[in-house]
């Protein structure tokens, strides 16, 4: 190919570029699994509701999952960040207007290099699901876990 | 072979490779996208049409109250059947349709990674809508609403064959979209033109890909259900029956895990249709499309996590209702970040608004009123009182028809001179916009007030005085308005096609590749492979694009048969040259049988089902039976170097369609296992209460192991060229394969519990029952490898065969370490 699409593929390890895109995400699919998971069988374990959770220290469980949650979505955010910062002279690489006449908004226009893209990816969705674990987190201290009946 | 100018292309001979005969030979056996793509256009919309009717219907009922044109029984049908023929029938298809269509030119491609694949989801889609409403003429359509809730679908309360047809409708249209989805997921990542990498493929492909890859992991759900359902009204099952340890709510949860993914994978697509064509009429290139593919991307992630929202008023615990109410606000996130990025490309740009135009602003229009109502509804408390009203029938459309007919009918006026070489007429456009937009909130804004003011759905009348009969009857006058506008969408694409002015190659001036390719496009698509060096491939130099450049007037011819690029799936650098198959009769015959199956199945007639069987082993064998076997390693000098043809390496073309394969179907056992802790979980009684004996299975597991290793001997036999340990190692395995099922059945006989004695039972013999096909087919698939090693049809860098049977056997053995794990180990330590 006349100029490759990834000039600084080599900067950075896929499995890296792949952990900053997918942290996040598993992060919160586990948190939301495990936490609803746990909570309904406390709080409802077989056909009639309870008032109390029969799982002892049920928030704390379910804070704990929470917390692995949210550093893996950090995690995922600090690999990403750290590609991207690596992978600067594919500002050239991807399509968009030429570098002389880059406008501020040209690496969002573009995504400029493919490994570029996917680090940027990468930081975008781990803080989007850090935002929601942290949600997520902040509800299990803000709503009463069982029915009061 | 080098570079040759498009130009001097033997276009002839491309011609007679890649085109399809004429007559009803070629028409059946076709595996061009683009006649698939417009087969699908046509249906579906044909469908849209069947359930609009419908929709009029049940609107002239309602018009005034305590009208009586319907019987509450013909209404139940009616809007059970208008349901699902507009999800399920229409609004998929549709951007299938589109995608079929353009995704090879869009791609740089000459057809999808799988054509045959391609043929047999259109058919087995047709099957399936012909199948659905075979209940018409019976008088036995589906009559429990889209979403078919147990118990009003349980043989108790609905004892004919209406929910049947719906449960084997479902099974039918899952093995469609799932072959579909694999084939879309597939021909992304590995056929795209060289040079097309992530981040400059426009965002419908990010839109499809999506919706493929969630199909890939949502519609196991549904075929678990459907297939539970279908067990529990006709062979006595418990899975949904609280007085033999099952439950109802199992299977709103098992739907709406489906249902919810489906929602964005109905919408998604569209979005991808105005973020690519809403750019041309702004003569600029979308606003944060990096933004806007990952909103992509993320709306179906999270989409995953928000299907309790469906079930707020079931009486779950609150704090699980809190987290799926906080993911379904969050969900609003990536949508937004879609309409500022339209808005910013609108304020940014120098628009101009032909019918195309019109129907995209219209959407967002429409789309920022039916997200706001979601917002509201996400909402729990408000929710509960809000649910089973007809302010969830007003968000519900307009999210439908807003975010799916709009860009639709969008999509077909930016793309019909594309199909056709023919504009359609911007008059009537004009005419048929705003006859659409003004029925659409005709009928739909009202629904949110008559919700607000207590009207249920689902009710077939009302009596007077209750203050919704004004509201009704504009709704219905909406309605007919809006029919009059597809009538008009209808006359206007049938009069364009005969009259409609001569588009040219790129009538709108558009920056993608399919508009470098003439209208309609050649047979062949391309008739040089392009480079692409950009995003827009055609606005490069207006751009000032970055220093690379597409190549379109020059490149490889490929002409030596129907080939394409193998590319690789992040930078689309060339691999290797794919074979690409001729038209067959195959998929039609395949789907067809398939149907017959499922008429078997409906009427209890076993010997149908049968022979529906037994005719689809054998198209399945057919299919995997190679056209033509390459006798030496070819091959060919490029300009990327010299790549192989006909193999495409270690994960190759078919490598990534095994893996699609044994991912649903890992999410199919998955959703099975759900099911069994689900159930366990919520049981009063001690259970099983007869726990199931575990020496046969350990040793039929440690068999199976062993049938896992003498696979991999095999493949490593012919790595090494040793084609003798390849079909010892092969036949090895499929004897292990046959005394596991054997043993099976042993156990089967031994077990004190049947399939009808309690939900244990039913969950038992269903999952290792499903297990065991699985193994049946795998043993299929070795035995048709084993055959072809004796004729010595694999070498070394040419066994994908080998490759892709391993593949599926290893996961049939993992499944099963699972399943063991599970059914035979958990209950001993209750």
């Amino acid at each position: 190919m006349p100029e490759h699409p990834a000039p600084a593929r080599e900067r950075v390890a896929l499995p890296g570029l792949w952990f900053g895109f997918l942290a996040g995400p598993l992060g919160w699919t586990v948190q939301t699994l495990v936490d609803s998971a746990v909570t309904s069988h406390g709080c409802f374990p077989q056909l009639l509701p309870l008032s109390t959770p029969t799982i002892g220290g049920l928030r704390g469980i379910l804070f704990a999952v929470s917390l692995g949650a949210i550093v893996l979505c950090i995690a995922g955010a600090v690999v990403a960040w750290r590609d991207w910062a690596r992978t600067r002279e594919e500002h050239h690489a991807g399509s968009g207007r030429a570098s002389e006449h880059a406008q501020p908004t040209a690496l969002l226009e573009t995504g400029e290099g493919r490994t570029r893209f996917m680090a940027l990816s990468g930081v975008l969705v781990s803080v989007t699901f850090l935002i929601v674990t942290v949600a997520h987190t902040a509800s299990i201290f803000l709503v009463t876990p069982c029915q009061t009946v | 072979m080098s570079a040759v100018l498009a130009e001097a292309a033997p276009v002839d001979r491309l011609n007679e490779i890649w085109e399809t005969p004429r007559g009803w030979r070629g028409s059946i056996s076709s595996v061009d996208h683009k006649t698939i793509g417009k087969r699908y256009l046509v249906t579906s919309i044909a469908f849209l049409v069947i359930g609009g009717l419908e929709a009029l219907m049940m609107r002239s009922q309602l018009a005034v109250s305590g009208e009586r044109m319907l019987s509450a029984g013909a209404y139940n049908e009616l809007f059970s059947m208008h349901g699902v023929t507009m999800i399920f029938l229409y609004a998929a298809p549709v951007l299938s349709g589109f995608s079929n269509y353009i995704w090879p030119l869009m791609l740089g491609a000459r057809d999808m990674a799988y054509p045959r694949l391609n043929a047999l989801s259109y058919w087995t889609y047709l099957v399936a809508g012909i199948f659905l409403y075979t209940s018409l003429p019976l008088g036995a359509m589906p009559n429990a609403g889209w979403f078919d809730y147990v118990p009003y679908a349980s043989r108790e309360y609905n004892p004919g064959l209406n929910i049947d047809f719906y449960a084997l409708t479902m099974i039918l249209l899952a093995v469609s979209t799932t072959v579909g989805s694999i084939n879309f997921i597939t021909t992304l990542f590995k056929t795209r033109a060289p040079g097309m990498s992530l981040n400059r493929m426009p965002i419908i492909v990010w839109g499809t890909l999506t919706a493929s890859v969630a199909n890939v992991f949502a519609l196991p759900a549904l075929s678990a259900a459907a297939a539970m359902l279908f067990l529990d009204r006709r062979i006595g099952t418990h899975f949904y029956d609280p007085a033999a340890g099952g439950h109802p709510l199992l299977w709103q949860h098992l739907f709406w895990m489906f249902g919810h993914p489906w929602v964005y994978v109905i919408v998604l697509p569209a979005m991808g249709i105005v973020s690519d064509a809403l750019p041309t009429f702004c003569r600029r290139p979308l606003v944060g499309y990096t933004f806007v593919a990952l909103a992509t991307v993320m709306t179906a992630m999270i989409g995953f996590g928000v299907w309790l929202h469906h079930m707020f008023a079931t009486g779950i615990a609150p704090l699980a209702l809190a987290f799926f109410g906080a993911a379904s606000i969050f969900i609003t996130i990536p949508s937004a970040i879609a309409v500022f990025a339209w808005l910013g490309t609108l304020w940014d740009g120098k628009p101009w608004y032909p019918a195309p135009m019109k129907f995209m602003l219209g959407f967002i229009a429409l789309f920022v009123i039916g997200g706001v109502s979601g917002v509201m509804t996400a909402a729990v408390p408000f929710d509960w009182q809000l649910t089973d009203t007809y302010f969830v029938v007003a968000h519900l459309h307009y999210v439908l028809v807003g975010i799916n007919v709009f860009p639709v009918i969008a999509g077909v006026y930016y793309w019909f001179p594309k199909m056709t070489g023919r504009m359609m007429d911007e008059r009537l456009g004009t005419w048929n916009f705003w006859t659409l937009f003004i029925g659409a909130n005709l009928v739909f804004f009202p629904m949110h007030i008559v919700g607000l003011l207590g009207m249920p759905r689902r009710i077939y009348s009302y009596p007077a005085g209750l203050g919704w009969d004004a509201y009704n009857l504009i709704e219905t006058i909406g309605a007919f308005v809006f029919a009059a506008g597809v009538a008009l969408f209808a006359f206007n694409v049938w009069i364009s096609r005969r009259r409609g002015r001569i588009a040219g190659p790129n009538p709108w001036d558009a920056g993608t590749l399919e508009w470098s390719v003439s209208s309609p496009p050649p047979p062949y698509n391309f008739a040089v492979i392009p480079t692409v060096g950009s995003r827009h491939p055609l606005w490069e130099d207006r751009l000032g694009e970055g220093s690379a450049r597409s190549v379109l007037a020059k490149g490889p011819l490929l002409a030596d048969g129907r080939e394409t690029f193998a590319t690789t799936p992040l930078d689309a650098e060339p691999s290797a040259v794919l074979q690409m198959p001729e038209d067959t009769y195959v998929p039609l015959a395949l789907a067809v049988s398939i149907g017959i199956i499922g008429y078997g199945l409906l009427f209890g007639l076993w010997w149908l089902a049968a022979i529906g069987g037994i005719a689809a082993a054998a198209c399945a064998i057919a299919w995997l039976w190679p056209a033509r076997v390459e006798k030496d390693d070819r091959q060919i000098e490029t300009e990327f170097g010299e790549l192989p043809v006909g193999s495409s390496g270690r994960h190759s073309v078919g490598w990534w369609g095994m893996a699609c394969v044994v991912a649903t179907e890992a999410a199919f056992f998955g959703y099975l296992l759900f099911s069994y802790f689900y159930l366990g979980s919520l049981s009063t009684n001690p259970w099983p209460d007869d726990v199931p004996r575990i020496g046969l299975p350990i040793l039929n597991t440690l068999i199976l192991i062993a049938s896992s290793v003498a696979v991999w001997f095999a493949g490593r036999g012919i790595r090494r060229n040793r084609n003798n340990h390849l079909v010892a190692w092969l036949g090895t395995a499929i004897v292990l394969g046959v005394v596991f099922i054997s043993l099976q059945l042993v156990e089967y006989g031994r077990e004190k519990f049947s399939m009808t004695h309690d939900a244990y039972g039913s969950l038992f013999y269903t999952i290792t029952g499903f297990h065991g096909a699985h193994v049946l087919v795998g043993l299929v698939m070795l035995v048709v490898v084993f055959v072809r090693a004796t004729l010595g049809h694999f070498r070394p860098g040419r066994d994908e065969a080998v490759r892709n049977v391993s593949l599926y056997w290893h996961f049939v053995d993992a499944v099963w370490l699972v399943v063991f794990t599970s059914l035979y180990i958990t209950p001993h330590l209750r």
